[in-house]
């Protein structure tokens, strides 16, 4: 269950990579996601002892870098897509974005809310980064014909993988010394995933719901509607209406109120 | 009698404040907000300008909305029953956009800027642009031609407008009706060349002077003019609708017959290389051509506006009037003695507009001229201590004097500075209150300014500002009166002599969008330029809107500052103070070595 938006995004990914522009897009929103990651793995470490620490900046690190992979990349396949490289050719809007980000990252959580344990951290980091090797793993076998993802993916599975492993790791240290505080925590990551996918769905079923009324509506009657309207010469593409009102415009008090 | 205009929505939302007939005040929301182009309801705007003028909401009579957002919708839905069906995109983004926000219009007015619902009052897109181009002149009456993009029904409106005793007349003479337009034609080819529709205009009629107008006729085409017995409302011309698809798309404007006739369009956002390529010059002649059809177009509505109405005064407004190319070419052809336009002639503008028309047919009739267009906001400037930013250090001068001779001496040291005083200007161009000023001369500086500070296109110009009693000896070509050039609204040519030393600020075509500049408009900027012309002997600076690539205009201190910081200017000067920056931080001059990324960040 967790796992299937990921799947259903590596399965049709040819749709995406077919198009230099949504492909492109679609990198600068993986490249804003390694970027959100790396400052929050990078705050959250601060507050952990060693050699956690240096594990989690290790990690952070990667997805810093992972972000620049995912910019040229984009670069790479769709130039005028990326950054609105005409107005930004020394890219100092993007470092204005980055210090956005990381002011984002930095906002103090609001007071009634817990932070999570570093289980449950942990665990999040395990089932994210896992979910992101599967999407990988499936965009690389099913795009093999393209050289770039035949090239670029593996340089990231590494990372990922190494990832998958010290989270769960330390996911199974934590699990170890409170076994039933962790279980819950366990279950409180899953439910905060799975309402976060569960929303990415509304989303898109509103997105489809409003395409399809629109659609119902324009074409159930608007269409009709037009087609016996233009038989009847009341109005075509080129003139909307009859005439236009000319002469003097009378300023009183209903025009003024007349919306 | 307190009136408050308002436009919002689609671009460039802005205010203005009418106090007893005249016009006290008026910004755009971007200049708070600080997001260009801002549509939303200009909010902060309002609050600021009561709170300067001293007045709570409810003191307000009348807040008055710049346009009929229902006609607009029943043309909208018209477009939608004219096209089907081949209109769904444009009909679902219609359906979306209106039925969010902006058929609730006055309730979100009224409860935003917090005043009853019955005081909310609503004027006609084209009146408010003509009105606020005739009530901010002494002109008892005039011919009126409104071009823009889209009002209700209207693209363009002939017309008359007078004052008597009894308030205001207005009386509309011929219209053409969407979907024909001349701001949508230039708002289609501007998104054909790949920039931004709204924003990326003036990029088209400054890349139209590299260009030949080799594509005249096929755009000329385009453009038919109707018939003698066509009916109203395709009076002046109508587009061949076959080219084009602003009414079916909200994507993309034109159709594949238009890429037929002018080529493959330059994709969005790609980076314009005016590196000489086919495609270059091919994207730089169809911008020339679509200017060279416009100005013609326009020129034939401004004759006919004469045979219409025989008056010798035309007060020309709409977003289109915002093309001082064309501006300058309507000054001069002697169709009427006097060419009159509004600084903010786009939609911001019909706020004031909206306002004053709402005023004058409530008792107060009078002009409310418009000096030098400085209605915004005053920065907040301590006396006792400079502004807050550690990367300058500040220096404070004893007198104006001594500020116009330090700040000269910078300038006349090849300096690039940021320029804060006064006012904020009302409208689009930077008129010396929020301005980057530079040397005009050296073969280097155009690009070195697009490049290192405002980061843009290598093709776009800069504009000059000259002292009114040397302004005949430098340029020629002015409109009657110089009025419209007093307000960076129009472009004259260049004497040859003064070419080189006005490279930065020259054309590439010789022309140049000069501000002419009398004391009175802006007595320091005016002292600063006697200053530098005893020490250069040139009585001219390059003057730029103080803003970085994307970004409005600065408003406040600490909007200069964090731009000043942005566009790593030299200096900065807010009077009484100057901000420099260290030499290895500024911005490198020719011959200097090209700042790395690292050393920049």
């Amino acid at each position: 269950m967790i796992y299937l938006r990921e799947t259903v995004a590596g399965l049709i990914s040819p749709w995406v990579v077919l198009s230099p522009t949504r492909f492109a897009r679609q990198l600068q929103q993986f490249a804003a996601t390694e970027l959100y990651t790396h400052y929050d793995i990078a705050e959250v470490a601060e507050r952990q002892p060693s050699p956690l620490r240096e594990e989690m900046h290790r990690h952070a690190n990667d997805e810093l870098r992972h972000h620049g992979i995912f910019l040229d990349w984009a670069r790479k396949v769709a130039p005028y897509v990326t950054a609105g490289a005409a107005d930004d050719p020394s890219g100092s809007r993007s470092r204005l974005e980055r210090e956005e980000v990381r002011a984002l990252v930095a906002q103090p959580a609001a007071p009634h809310r817990r932070l999570p344990t570093l289980f449950e951290y942990m665990t999040y980091i395990f089932l994210s980064e896992s979910r992101a090797v599967l999407q990988f793993k499936l965009y690389q076998w099913i795009n093999r014909y393209d050289r770039r993802c035949r090239e670029w993916i593996p340089r990231l599975l590494a990372d990922e993988t190494r990832h998958v492993g010290y989270s769960a790791r330390v996911a199974r240290e934590e699990f170890r010394r409170a076994p039933w505080t962790c279980t819950k925590g366990f279950f409180r990551v899953l439910g905060y995933i799975l309402r976060q996918d569960l929303l990415d769905l509304l989303r898109l079923v509103q997105i489809l719901g409003s395409g399809l009324v629109t659609g119902l509506l324009y074409y159930g009657v608007v269409t009709p509607y037009g087609l016996v309207k233009r038989a009847f010469g009341g109005v075509r593409r080129g003139r909307l209406r009859r005439a236009a009102p000319t002469g003097p415009v009378a300023l009183d008090d209903a025009f003024w109120s007349r919306s | 009698m307190n009136v408050c205009g308002v436009s919002a929505q689609y671009h460039d939302a802005a205010t203005a404040l009418v106090v007893d007939g005249q016009l006290v005040s008026a910004a755009q929301e971007e200049r708070f907000s600080r997001r260009k182009g801002d549509p939303s309801i200009p909010v902060r705007a309002v609050r600021r300008l009561l709170d300067d003028a001293g007045l709570a909401p409810g003191d307000l009579d009348a807040v008055v909305f710049y346009e009929k957002p229902f006609q607009k919708f029943f043309r909208i839905v018209a477009s939608s029953v004219a096209n089907a069906p081949f209109g769904l995109t444009a009909f679902r983004a219609a359906l979306h956009a209106w039925f969010e926000s902006r058929l609730w219009i006055r309730t979100d007015l009224a409860r935003a800027l917090e005043v009853p619902r019955e005081r909310i009052a609503f004027s006609d897109h084209h009146l408010s642009h003509a009105a606020a181009v005739f009530l901010t002149h002494d002109v008892g009456s005039a011919a009126t031609l409104v071009v823009d993009g889209v009002g209700e029904w209207a693209t363009t409106t002939l017309g008359r407008m007078r004052r008597d005793d009894d308030g205001l007349r207005y009386e509309v003479l011929e219209t053409v009706d969407f979907p024909h337009s001349l701001g949508l034609l230039y708002s289609a080819i501007t998104a054909y060349l790949g920039f931004e529709v709204n924003e990326g205009e003036y990029k088209v009629m400054g890349l139209a002077a590299h260009g030949e107008p080799r594509f005249a006729e096929e755009i000329g085409a385009l453009v038919e003019a109707a018939a003698d017995d066509a009916p109203r409302g395709t009076g002046g011309f109508r587009l061949d609708l076959r080219a084009f698809a602003h009414d079916r798309s909200v994507q993309k404007g034109w159709s594949r017959r238009l890429e037929t006739i002018l080529g493959p369009p330059n994709p969005p956002h790609r980076p314009f290389a005016a590196d000489g390529s086919e495609d270059a010059r091919r994207y730089a002649d169809v911008a020339a051509s679509l200017q060279r059809v416009l100005e013609e177009r326009l020129l034939r509505l401004a004759r006919r506006a004469r045979e219409l109405t025989g008056e010798s005064t035309l007060c020309y407004g709409g977003g289109v009037a915002l093309n001082a190319v064309a501006n300058g070419v309507l000054a001069r052809s002697g169709v009427f003695e006097r060419l009159l336009v509004h600084p903010a002639s786009g939609d911001a503008g019909g706020a004031v507009g909206a306002a004053l028309a709402w005023a004058a047919t409530h008792g107060e009739p009078r002009a409310a001229p418009l000096g030098a267009p400085l209605l915004g906001t005053t920065p907040d400037v301590r006396d006792d201590a400079p502004p807050d930013a550690d990367d300058l250090a500040w220096e404070r001068a004893d007198d104006q004097d001594a500020l116009c001779e330090r700040v000269a001496e910078l300038l006349a040291d090849d300096r690039v500075l940021g320029w804060v005083h006064g006012r904020a200007e009302w409208g689009p161009r930077a008129l010396g209150a929020r301005s980057i000023l530079a040397r005009p001369d050296g073969p280097d500086q155009q690009a070195r300014l697009n490049r290192m500070v405002k980061e843009r296109e290598d093709f776009r110009p800069f504009a000059p500002v000259v002292l009114a009693h040397r302004a005949d000896e430098l340029f020629e070509g002015f409109g009657p009166g110089r009025a419209l050039e007093r307000r960076m609204l129009s472009v004259v040519t260049v004497r040859p002599a003064w070419r080189e030393r006005l490279a930065a600020a020259t054309h590439v075509d010789g022309s140049a969008r000069v501000q002419v500049l009398h004391e009175e408009d802006a007595p320091l900027l005016h002292r600063l330029l006697l200053a530098f012309e005893r020490r250069t002997s040139l009585p001219a600076l390059l003057n730029t809107s103080f803003n970085h690539a994307g970004e409005p205009i600065v408003d406040s201190v600490t909007d200069a500052v964090a731009s000043a910081r942005r566009c790593r200017l030299d200096a900065l000067a807010i009077p009484p103070y100057v901000g420099l920056r260290s030499r290895a931080d500024a911005v490198p001059r020719a011959g200097d070595t090209t700042p790395t990324d690292a050393t920049r960040c």
